[in-house]
């Protein structure tokens, strides 16, 4: 007897669980299939992980700050890897749990097992230890999400040349470490790592930290990171990587070269949409990601798919978006999905972003006008000791809208929730600016960045006006 | 040849925003002269020419940002040639990344827009090439996140030329900017449908690429017919599915369950300062219509009179002018009117009235009705009204007049014009008049057409705004004597003007010249009103 649902989907990550309970909240039978773990690779190999790490190793900067806030630390300054990693397996483990019992709470249907494309509203399910079932159903979501990406040709021994999904869970760290990317997953395990006593050098090919984010960003980070002791090198690949004794050697173009314990890949994700069954549905992909439309429809009729696999956005909380609007669209009224969505980078100082980048502005011909504010110069920042960073407010030169809101600092990955809220709004910079923001705190700074943007902030000094020659470089 | 770029120094920040442009492309400056102001962190920057030379190029717009080692402009001797060094400091065009969900403010329009497909098997590609038998709608792209229409300036491209993607094709002009569009897709310019200077909403089609023009027309038929379902198969990116003017923007404003009108607070406080009533608002362009400042700005009536002069005498507004405030300021702001004039050699017409008044009471007018009569039973879009996603068709030919009383303006309607005979037309608007004097208007709401005249007063020709929900109003001159010209020959006879005023989102200028063409040649022949 072949079980018929009114929405199935297929995999349990941040976008899957919610399109799920979603469904669910909205009356329909639903089914979820996961091979894995339940919660993706947020839950198990990405988001919880990595934060419950930065944590610890946060803990431990702060610690050996304490003398600045006048605190007196007796002995040494350590800490218990194995404790570490023990007590984020718990987290995960009561995360894992968490959304078993959303699902039985709200009745889904939770199949363990690999799931395929079997002809049209057809999904046939392989659990683990061999068993097939099938299972049927009037719209389908594909939210496979991604994998890391491995460079071909390097060695294959997950020992010495690893990605995030190993690292996360290292039983034991390297004393020298090599991270290949400085995007958002280089920066987070280079701040960490570093903390955690291990030698880093972070190699990224584009020519600044953080290269699909606001420039500034990337630059203020490397300046800490490189203040610390993290080695950082932009504009420059791997050439080649060899094993030797005991390690690797990396060669760098220009020909330095590195010797490390361990290589950290972090350049990018690819989706994971192979052995889906895609041929007997007819959908094809595009690099391997499904192309979707703006309410997450594919080019075949009743299959959608959100998250890492459609490559729109590879963000947990874009997956929960674009999940959302599938299941709106599938079980009632869609819409297009417009919504700003932030990123946030959790290195200490954290990164919180969204909207546009000053880059994408000048690409697009977009009149701006921009305002700063120094984090520095706020009374909180002085107060707790976290004086470093920026918050950028990025507005239509004419019309006033807000267009991005860009912030370096203590706690930017909770600020930017105000500024994207605003953002979605199709909020003014002047409203922004109007605002009544809590005092003390970091993010006031918005709200200055804002106003400094109309050049009305109030604790700047005025712009200096001053007159240059400019610099003529013959051509 | 020089490149000019902001000095690197200890205190200046790497990063800044051109704010103005002090000199132009062409000009010659001196060494020393102010070239521009340029805005960074704390400070701004009057830049100084660092040499006496010639603008060549300006690189970077005002309200644009840059990077420290940008080159803003290149100065050197009029007449060098910069398209070479243009071509090197050409910026490389990110590659269209995964992250096409940050919030673009231009819909990158690479995003994949597949079919909506019936059946499982069909397969869509990424299309760079309009290929044979396909066509591929060229669209009037969102330069901005509040654009909701643009104007097409000017064409680079004919019809029927080849284009190449990132080639320029067109110039546009929005309410902020004049800009120009590149194409997308390669291909062969098939056919334009706006031409310069005409407005469309943003993504709607201003061309169609293709190999053959039979295919066109045979998309454009697809594509059309009033009311068609969204999930009309749309080939490559997604096109509108009405073939007029689609709704962009604007959506109801929602009014939640608790009463409360959905507005920014930026709107409540200028609809505050205004007096404004937000649930006057019809729709908003925020989110999920919500009311925005903007858009209270746009309904704003005008303010009190700040400054009330001695002597003046204030008049309460009645009910009646309340409405036609509300009605035709809506109409003014919210329909695009477009107007069409055409004079009448009304000798005949003039002729027959004599004639017929003899029989029975009847008035020049009268005539003008029938004819609209008739030609409104041969233009349906006549007889037509814009609603959100579909144009709404009556059949019934119910014609407004407009009559002046001492309270105001009112529109009484006559029901089935064309079923009347002119004679009980006459009979019933005479009729319809007088109640309307006396405070009754007939036929309230069921008007698809209004005809106004101020014939009576002499008046030659005036632009009337069209009786929200209709789409079209005629205005109606007097008759008046004048001469007319034919083969060279200058003779004395009676003209009478008529103007028309258009909803554009209904009917286009060819079909609001035909209809008025026909009215001219029912007018001209006056006795098939008679019949």
């Amino acid at each position: 007897m072949t079980e018929h649902y009114q929405i199935a989907i297929v995999g349990a990550g941040p976008g899957g669980y919610v399109a799920a309970l979603k469904a669910a909240q909205m009356g329909a039978k639903t089914a979820v299939v996961e091979k894995h773990y339940l919660g993706g690779t947020c839950l198990n190999y990405g988001c919880i992980p990595s934060k419950a790490l930065l944590a610890s190793a946060e803990l431990l900067h702060k610690i050996r700050r304490a003398d600045s806030l006048g605190v007196k630390v007796q002995g040494q300054i350590g800490f218990d890897w194995a404790a570490i990693q023990q007590r984020k397996d718990k987290v995960l483990a009561k995360l894992r749990g968490g959304v078993k019992s959303l699902f039985a709470a709200r009745k889904v249907t939770l199949y363990a097992g690999q799931a395929a494309f079997a002809g049209a509203g057809k999904i046939q399910i392989t659990a683990a230890d061999g068993p097939k079932s099938l299972i049927t159903a009037d719209k389908i979501i594909i939210a496979t999400g991604s994998v890391p990406s491995r460079i071909p040709g390097w060695p294959t021994d997950a020992n010495l040349v690893c990605t995030s999904d190993e690292a996360l869970h290292w039983k034991e760290l390297p004393k020298k470490l090599l991270i290949v990317g400085g995007g958002v997953i280089g920066c987070e395990f280079a701040c960490m790592m570093y903390e955690y006593g291990v030698d880093v050098t972070v190699i990224e090919m584009m020519d600044s930290l953080l290269p699909e984010m606001e420039r500034q960003l990337g630059a203020a980070l490397a300046e800490v990171f490189t203040k610390r002791g993290i080695k950082i090198f932009t504009g420059v690949k791997v050439e080649e990587l060899q094993t030797i004794d005991n390690g690797l050697k990396a060669t760098l173009s220009g020909g330095k070269t590195i010797e490390v314990d361990k290589v950290l890949v972090a350049t990018g994700r690819r989706p994971a949409t192979q052995d889906l069954g895609l041929d007997s549905i007819g959908l094809q992909t595009d690099c391997g990601f499904i192309r979707v439309n703006d309410r997450m429809q594919t080019a075949v009729k009743n299959v959608y798919c959100i998250g890492d696999a459609n490559g729109r956005c590879l963000l947990a909380h874009a997956a929960s978006a674009h999940g959302m609007a599938a299941v709106e669209d599938a079980l009632s009224h869609g819409k297009d999905f417009d919504l700003p969505i932030p990123g946030a980078v959790y290195t200490f100082p954290e990164i919180g972003s969204v909207g546009l980048t000053t880059k994408q502005a000048a690409e697009k011909g977009i009149p701006i006008k921009v305002g700063q504010f120094p984090i520095g110069y706020l009374g909180k920042a002085m107060a707790v000791g976290e004086e470093e960073g920026f918050v950028k407010v990025i507005r239509h030169r004419q019309d006033e809208t807000l267009l991005g809101v860009h912030i370096f600092g203590h706690n930017a990955t909770e600020i930017i929730e105000s500024a994207t809220a605003m953002l979605g709004l199709k909020a003014s910079a002047k409203d922004l600016a109007e605002m009544v923001f809590a005092h003390p705190t970091i993010g006031e700074a918005v709200k200055e960045a804002a106003e400094d943007s109309f050049n009305q902030a109030l604790h700047l000094p005025p712009s200096a006006m001053v007159r240059l020659a400019a610099q003529a470089e013959e051509i | 040849m020089y490149t000019i770029k902001l000095p690197q120094k200890a205190r200046i920040p790497s990063e800044g925003v051109v704010a103005e442009w002090l000199i132009s492309k062409g000009q010659a400056v001196q060494k020393g002269q102010i070239l521009v102001q340029i805005e960074v962190f704390g400070q701004v920057i009057s830049l100084e020419s660092p040499l006496t030379a010639d603008v060549l190029e300006i690189l970077v717009g005002a309200g644009i940002p840059f990077s420290a080692q940008q080159p803003l402009m290149i100065l050197g001797r009029k007449g060098e040639d910069v398209s070479a060094v243009l071509e090197k400091l050409a910026p490389k065009k990110a590659p269209a990344k995964a992250d096409m969900d940050s919030t673009s403010v231009i819909s990158t329009v690479k995003q994949f827009q597949p079919e909506t497909a019936v059946e499982a098997e069909k397969e869509v590609k990424m299309e760079s090439k309009a290929p044979a038998g396909k066509v591929v709608p060229v669209l009037m792209p969102q330069a901005g996140q509040t654009m909701e229409e643009g104007t097409v300036l000017s064409w680079k491209v004919k019809e029927g030329g080849m284009i190449t993607a990132g080639q320029v094709i067109m110039e546009i002009e929005t309410d902020k900017a004049a800009m120009e569009v590149e194409a997308i897709h390669s291909g062969r310019l098939a056919r334009i449908v706006v031409r310069e200077g005409q407005s469309v909403p943003v993504k709607t089609p201003v061309a169609y690429l293709a190999e053959s023009d039979a295919d066109v027309d045979a998309y454009i038929g697809s594509q059309g017919g009033v009311g068609a379902e969204p999930s009309q198969k749309p080939v490559g990116p997604r096109a509108s599915s009405a073939t007029q003017a689609p709704v962009v923007g604007k959506r109801p404003a929602v009014v939640g369950d608790t009463g409360r009108v959905k507005a920014s607070p930026a709107a409540r406080r200028v609809a505050e300062e205004k007096g404004v009533d937000l649930a006057a608002i019809s729709s908003g362009c925020g989110p999920g219509g919500r009311i925005l400042s903007t858009d209270v700005l746009i309904a704003g009536t005008g303010d009190a009179a700040a400054t009330v002069p001695d002597g003046a005498v204030r008049h309460p507004l009645n009910k009646m002018r309340k409405a036609i405030a509300q009605n035709l300021a809506y109409s003014k702001q919210h329909i695009p009117h477009f107007y069409i004039k055409l004079t009448v050699n009304a000798q005949a017409l003039f002729d027959l009235y004599k004639q017929v008044k003899q029989q029975f009471q009847c008035s020049v007018n009268d005539f003008v009705v029938a004819a609209c009569a008739k030609a409104i039973r041969q233009y349906p879009a006549f007889r037509s009204q814009y609603a959100t996603n579909e144009i709404v068709e009556n059949p019934s030919v119910n014609i407004g007049v407009a009559v002046g009383t001492d309270n105001g303006l009112t529109v009484p309607v006559l029901l089935n014009v064309n079923r009347m005979d002119l004679k009980q037309l006459s009979q019933r608007t005479r009729q319809m008049a007088e109640n309307a004097r006396n405070g009754k208007v007939d036929g309230v709401g069921q008007g698809v057409f209004t005809i106004t005249s101020l014939g009576m007063f002499g008046v030659e020709e005036f632009s009337a705004i069209i009786n929200p929900p209709e789409s079209a109003i005629l205005a109606v001159g007097a008759i008046r004597e004048d001469i007319k010209v034919e083969n060279g020959i200058v003779s004395p006879t009676r003209l009478m003007t008529l103007c028309l005023s258009v909803d554009h989102r209904v009917i286009d200028g060819v079909m609001a010249a035909q209809f008025m063409k026909t009215l001219k040649e029912l007018l001209e022949k006056p006795e098939q009103l008679v019949e």
